[in-house]
């Protein structure tokens, strides 16, 4: 990316906070629950990427962020909105004002036949005209994503590379200076230099102060965003410091298993919980007459046994700066 | 950037789909303007038709004064003044009137030529411009014009005296007059003449032989005589084409106020306009009745189009509108950026539309209404439109209802939501509704609301279609993957998984049913105004004209049309019971070529001729003499008298004298005057000379008679040919010999001759009887009815029908000839005042037979012919009804190849992505294509089939219902007989529109290449 404008006027960034949030797509004759229990907190300023396969829930997800679906069941809030009991009118106002949404594919966030200007003042007509005054002009908020050179602000979307679409698409959603970004698969069908561009957009927006919430299936994206929150099975199963892995004990003390965990303690298993005086957590499988060799202690370090056999030692990892009850 | 920028580069944007949306709110607002601006141009078309078609006397205004019985006689130009300061209270009635001619006319005995004669005499404002005077025009008092055919008759001409007897015959005056110029009457049948009958010269007038009118231009002439009872009259021309339809109500206003107030003032009012506004308001009420109700289909098919237009339009912009939404648009601004490009289209559709019905209208009426109609800018256009503008868009909100309340991730997915249960209750509702329409519909036929019915038919048979055409497709597509067909498969998928395909179905359906009901209607109508024409004139050309008695018009048609394609035909109105019974005798040799008689063939109509005509002898013709070869055998001493029976054409049988018979053989003659021209010998008589009742016998023998220097075919041998009159013969004992001469005995004592009299005429005369017999016995095959003559007379019903050409259904037709040498034996022939006469012409004829007619010395009153009898018909209410119907279908076929197309091009994104997915997976181009056109002919073919039949069947269940050529006058039975026609070409018209609309849609699918699935690709 050539000419991405770092500068942008800071925001505070909205906090995110899921409690036991549940969602059911309801098909003929069928239903299917999307997400059954998410625990998610996201401070403000904080930049998330969700990982996790295809149908894990993700995008439900960000939908259920964006108020576009309404939790089946538990507690959603952004910043001051209670999503689950916000009227339509008041989701409206919270994505006129407060949130920005980049939907999968760069055309379906655009109006084809209106210039790149014209869809960034497309998207600031939901703000209520009293509040206009404090938006950005349009041409800033290309100049956010490098498409305030040479004409593009004029070109209309069919004219751009799919980065520069990807971008536009990014700079919609960042045309009313959101405080919530929620993109879905903001990099996918891009090469690779057209997703670096993306993704210095997205560090402007995170570096402005904007809480960012970015659903992808690229590692690198997610070690870009600083936080990776994997979603399996519609829960989250894991989440990610600077490209480690943990899993997350939720609220109701359920562990997800990383998938090597799984493979030695496979589903069904019995296990003994202890807990170590040093602070870590053995698994013992039942049947196995105890903790058997010492445990590895240490941050991380986990002996195992093999399966059935051997017990497995979980160390507690050194409790994350990552409370229950951020801000509401 | 404002909305409208967004809202215009939309449209600019979807150029295709904006462009057929502006057409169809143009197209709905034209189709709701043209239904009153069409209704009042029709309404003005058949005023102005009716009042120009109206004889002259009926719509004139004559207002007139009889001397001695309306009060004190008043002066042409006292009752100018006085008419003139009523007229001026009435402005609406004063301006559709010409200028009034004035006349002065009184019934007179002429005396010229040194015979007195009866003839009106006369003073008519510029009378001399409207004649053809030979000498000068009288300026004077004392000076009079004549005709030219009583100067001929009479033997005078300029310069020679003549004296009118003004008055009573006892306390008249009279004028002495010098005639300065004879006349012929430019135009005797032009408006100027009115109803006074100028020229009526050959009846006859209390004993007097009437002659034509003699002009004067001194009024004083006129009422020199105070006892004489003179008629004033003024006489105003209505200037038909002046009246304007708002004018009708003032007109019949002032015409009753107006009629009062010449009463007050002496003066009476005759017209029988009111009666002829009367009927034209029947028609135009007729036209006001079924305009609206056929223009109703078409506009409810307008909006119903553009409500499926609008909601395919608003889905495809499905994700746009969830941009909005996702933008946080509040729900009211979404749905005007939804809905603004439709609702802004329609609304300059209306202006569009409005201008376009006007038009529409103005063209309608310039070629296909009668002359000086337009159409007229009114405030019910202007309502007209915007009835339309807010329907259309409401059609438009309601259509859009469904995308505007989805919500956002609905909007963005892909694959269309599924059909829901409601489509099928609204299905059950119309269906429901238009049964119920129907049952009322056929209940009344001949209301309005009848018209109704095709469509409400077809809306039922396209549902239907649409319905089962979704069910097959489910079991073609069940089928097809067992079998794995991939063709059928793929076809059967599309019919049955696009709701698309439903409304397609059923616009198809019905528009092709609307256009076929109206082709036919208008085929049918077309077929019934001929056969009305036909029927009403029953020849090709029938020419009104006056003659001076049937012999006169038989020799001159017979010079004016050598080649025997036209005939004379005399007509009488007996009165019979509580109605009427029309006599009419037609040369019956010529009726094969000269008649039309519908449903009958040539050789049927010369067969029919040959059966009136009955074998009889030939005439026995005078000219010039008469001269008798009688051998006289024994006589009584009482002197006896010989007379030869003749008839003179136009006069009464005429004894003629040839003179006392005396012993021996020897010749009698006489002089035959007035017989140049052909005279026919009736019979002989023999009587006393003088006065009587002593007994005379004689016993003679008539060996030959000649005339002219010619022996006459006499046939004294035959058996029947001679006999006995004893009804005229009275108490006489007559016989009668037949031989080579004619043997005649009598003994009589009886004032009157005794009469043995030639049989040139059949005792009873064959007659084509329509209707029931003027008899007791309505089933008689004989019975006896005054004919000619006020004689009842035999007639036998050679062939019974239910109506005759021109005469309808109360009539008698008979051999002219035939019914004229019976007549001819009394005088109620030559006294019979109420003969009509007109010639009736074939094909054939010759084009000028009017010209030659009028050359033979017949007045030709007027003439009609078939094509302008239909044309006439042509401009009443029930054909601008179903002009307007074939429109509306025609209309209707180009709305249904729009929504074909626009459900193709609307939905081509999906379309071409599926297809193009399709091919990346292997599926060939010819596949696609075989399977495409397997959709389209299921789509296409079956509506059109199903429309085809459900208007065609309509048609024959409703039309014979259905005025088609009059008001309150179905057509009973429905004769559509194939051929070229409206419905053919309306048949080939939907099929090619249809075709054509397939193949560009397949020509638009051929699109479907693999870099369709490209993002942003289109």
């Amino acid at each position: 990316m050539s000419s991405v404008a770092p500068h942008r006027p800071s925001t505070t960034g909205l906090a995110v906070s899921c409690r036991g949030l549940v969602y059911i797509y309801r098909l003929e004759g069928y239903d299917v629950v999307a997400l059954a229990g998410v625990d998610l907190d996201i401070a403000p300023g904080e930049s998330v990427a969700l990982l996790g396969p295809s149908g894990s829930g993700k995008s439900t997800l960000l939908a259920l962020l964006a108020g576009l679906l309404r939790p089946a069941a538990g507690r959603l809030s952004v910043g001051g909105y209670d999503l689950a009991r916000a009227t339509p009118a008041e989701l409206s106002r919270m994505r006129a004002t407060d949130v920005g949404v980049v939907l999968q594919g760069a055309g379906r966030n655009l109006l084809p036949y209106l210039s790149a200007e014209q869809n960034v003042r497309f998207a600031q007509r939901g703000v209520p005209k009293d509040r206009r005054g404090d938006l950005p002009g349009a041409r800033d908020v290309l100049s956010l994503v490098g498409l305030a050179v040479r004409g593009k602000p004029r070109q209309r979307p069919a004219d751009l590379t799919p980065g520069e679409r990807q971008r536009l698409a990014l700079a919609v959603a960042l045309a009313v200076r959101p405080e919530l970004l929620l993109a879905d698969e903001p990099t996918s069908q891009l090469d690779t230099r057209a997703r670096d561009e993306v993704l210095t957009a997205l560090d402007a927006v995170r570096q402005a102060g904007a809480t960012v919430v970015v659903v992808t299936h690229d590692p690198d994206v997610g070690a870009r965003m600083g936080r990776t929150v994997t979603i399996r099975d519609g829960r989250v199963g894991a989440e990610g410091r600077r490209g480690e892995d943990f899993s997350v004990v939720g609220r109701d003390g359920a562990l997800h298993l990383p998938p090597d965990a799984l493979r030695v303690l496979a589903p069904g298993t019995l296990v003994s919980v202890d807990v170590q005086p040093d602070g870590s957590v053995l698994l013992v499988p039942a049947g196995t007459g105890g903790l058997g060799e010492a445990p590895v202690r240490g941050a991380g370090a986990a002996p195992v046994r093999g399966a059935g056999d051997a017990p497995v030692a979980v160390s507690a990892v050194p409790v994350p700066p990552q409370p229950f009850g951020g801000r509401r | 950037m404002t909305a409208w920028t967004v809202m215009l580069r939309g449209i600019r944007y979807r150029a295709g789909r904006s462009l057929m949306v502006l057409l169809l709110a143009t197209v709905a607002t034209t189709a709701t303007v043209v239904a009153p601006g069409y209704s009042r141009a029709a309404q003005q078309s058949v005023l102005s038709d009716g009042l120009r078609g109206a004889p002259s006397d009926a719509t004139n205004l004559v207002i007139s004064q009889d001397s001695g019985q309306d009060g004190p006689e008043q002066s042409l130009d006292d009752a100018r003044l006085a008419i003139n300061q009523e007229l001026s209270r009435r402005p609406t009635l004063r301006g559709h009137l010409g200028p009034g001619v004035g006349a002065v006319d009184t019934d007179t005995t002429v005396t010229l030529g040194g015979a007195a004669v009866a003839a009106l005499f006369g003073y008519r404002d510029n009378v001399c411009v409207h004649l053809r005077v030979t000498g000068r025009c009288p300026i004077d008092a004392g000076q009079v014009l004549v005709s030219d055919r009583t100067a001929r008759d009479r033997q005078v001409g300029v310069g020679d005296r003549l004296r009118v007897h003004v008055g009573p015959k006892t306390g008249g005056k009279d004028v002495g007059a010098e005639i300065v110029g004879t006349y012929t009457p430019r135009d005797p049948t032009e408006a100027y003449w009115g109803r006074t009958g100028y020229f009526a010269a050959g009846g006859d007038s209390a004993g007097l032989e009437r002659v034509d009118a003699v002009f004067t231009t001194a009024e004083d002439d006129v009422r020199a005589s105070s006892a004489a009872t003179v008629r004033t009259t003024v006489q105003y021309p209505l200037l038909a084409s002046s009246v304007r339809l708002d004018d009708v109500a003032a007109l019949r206003a002032d015409l009753g106020a107006f009629g009062s107030d010449l009463r007050g003032v002496g003066l009476n009012l005759t017209t029988a306009l009111p009666s002829v506004l009367d009927d034209i308001a029947t028609d135009q009420a007729a036209i006001g009745r079924s305009v609206p109700v056929i223009a109703v289909p078409l506009v409810l098919l307008c909006w119903f189009v553009l409500f499926l237009l609008v909601a395919s339009l608003t889905e495809e912009r499905g994700r746009e509108i969830a941009l909005a939404k996702l933008r946080g648009f509040p729900g009211g601004r979404a749905a005007r950026f939804g809905l603004g490009e439709a609702l802004l289209l329609i609304a300059l559709g209306a202006p569009v539309g409005l201008a376009l019905g006007y038009g529409l209208v103005e063209v309608a009426a310039r070629y296909s209404l009668a002359a000086g109609v337009h159409a007229e800018p009114r405030w019910t256009l202007l309502a007209a439109a915007l009835l339309s503008l807010l329907a259309a868009a409401g059609a438009a909100a309601l259509a859009a209802r469904r995308t505007l309340t989805r919500p956002v991730l609905g909007l963005l997915r892909r694959v269309p939501e599924r059909v829901r249960w409601q489509a099928g209750v609204a299905d059950g509702v119309v269906v429901a509704l238009a049964g119920a329409s129907l049952v009322a519909a056929l209940g009344d036929r001949s209301a309005p609301l009848g018209l109704l019915a095709p469509p409400l038919l077809a809306v039922v048979a396209g549902i239907a279609v649409a319905r089962l055409l979704g069910l097959w497709s489910k079991v073609r597509l069940s089928w097809a993957r067992r079998r794995g067909h991939l063709v059928g498969m793929l076809s059967a998928a599309a019919l049955a998984r696009r709701p698309a395909a439903h409304r397609v179905v059923v616009v198809v359906t019905v528009a092709v049913a609307l256009l076929s009901f109206a082709a036919t209607a208008w085929d049918v109508a077309a077929q019934a105004r001929q056969d009305r024409a036909e029927d009403a004139l029953g020849a090709d050309r029938v020419y009104t004209v006056v003659a001076p008695h049937p012999q006169a018009l038989v020799d001159a048609v017979g010079r004016a049309d050598p080649g025997g394609h036209a005939m004379a035909v005399v007509r009488l109105r007996e009165r019979y019971l509580d109605g009427a019974e029309e006599l009419i005798g037609v040369q019956t040799p010529l009726l094969r070529d000269a008649a039309i008689w519908r449903g009958r063939s040539p050789q049927w109509l010369a067969s029919l001729g040959t059966r009136l005509r009955p074998d009889t002898a030939p005439p026995l013709e005078l000219k010039g003499d008469l001269a008798v070869r009688v051998a006289v055998g024994t006589l009584s001493s009482r002197a006896v008298r010989l007379s030869a029976l003749v008839s003179v054409p136009g006069d009464p049988p005429r004894t003629v004298p040839l003179g006392l018979l005396a012993k021996g053989v020897r010749d009698y003659r006489a002089a035959l005057p007035g017989c140049a021209s052909g005279c026919r010998l009736l019979g002989f008589g023999v009587g006393r000379a003088g006065i009587g009742t002593d007994r005379i016998t004689a016993s003679l023998q008539i060996r030959s008679v000649r005339s002219g220097g010619t022996a006459l075919p006499t046939g004294f041998d035959a058996t029947r040919l001679w006999r006995v009159d004893q009804a005229r013969s009275g108490s006489a004992t007559v016989a009668v010999h037949p031989g080579d001469a004619l043997g005649i005995d009598v003994d009589s004592t009886d004032p009157n001759d005794a009469v043995v009299e030639y049989v040139d005429a059949p005792d009873t005369l064959p007659v084509v009887l329509a209707g029931a017999a003027p008899s007791d016995d309505p089933h008689a095959d004989a019975f006896r009815f005054p004919g000619f003559t006020d004689q009842p007379q035999a007639f036998t019903v050679a062939e019974r029908v239910a109506a005759l050409p021109r005469v309808g259904s109360h009539a008698l037709l008979f051999d002219l000839d035939s019914a004229v040498r019976l007549a001819e034996h009394t005088a109620g022939l030559a006294d019979n005042d109420t003969l009509r006469y007109e010639v009736w012409a074939g094909a054939h004829a010759p084009p000028d037979l009017a010209q030659r007619l009028a050359a033979s010395g017949i007045q030709v009153l007027g003439e009609q012919d078939v094509t302008g009898y239909r044309n006439q018909l042509s401009r009443r209410a029930p054909a601008l009804g179903l002009r307007l119907y074939l429109l509306a279908g025609a209309a209707a076929i180009l709305l249904a190849v729009g929504v074909v197309l626009l459900t193709a091009y609307i939905g081509a994104d999906a379309r071409l992505y599926e297809l193009a997915a399709l091919r990346v997976a292997g599926v060939r181009q010819a596949v696609l294509r075989r399977a495409v056109l397997r959709e389209y002919r299921s789509l296409l073919g079956a509506p059109l089939v199903v429309g085809f039949l459900a208007g065609v069947g309509g048609a024959l269940l409703m039309l014979p219902g259905i005025p088609l050529v009059t008001v309150g006058t179905p057509v009973g039975a429905v004769a559509y007989r194939p051929g070229p026609g409206a419905l053919p070409v309306a048949t080939l018209a939907s099929l090619a529109t249809l075709l054509v609309a397939a193949l560009v849609v397949l020509r638009m699918l051929r699109r479907a290449t693999p870099d369709r699935l490209r993002e942003g690709a289109r």
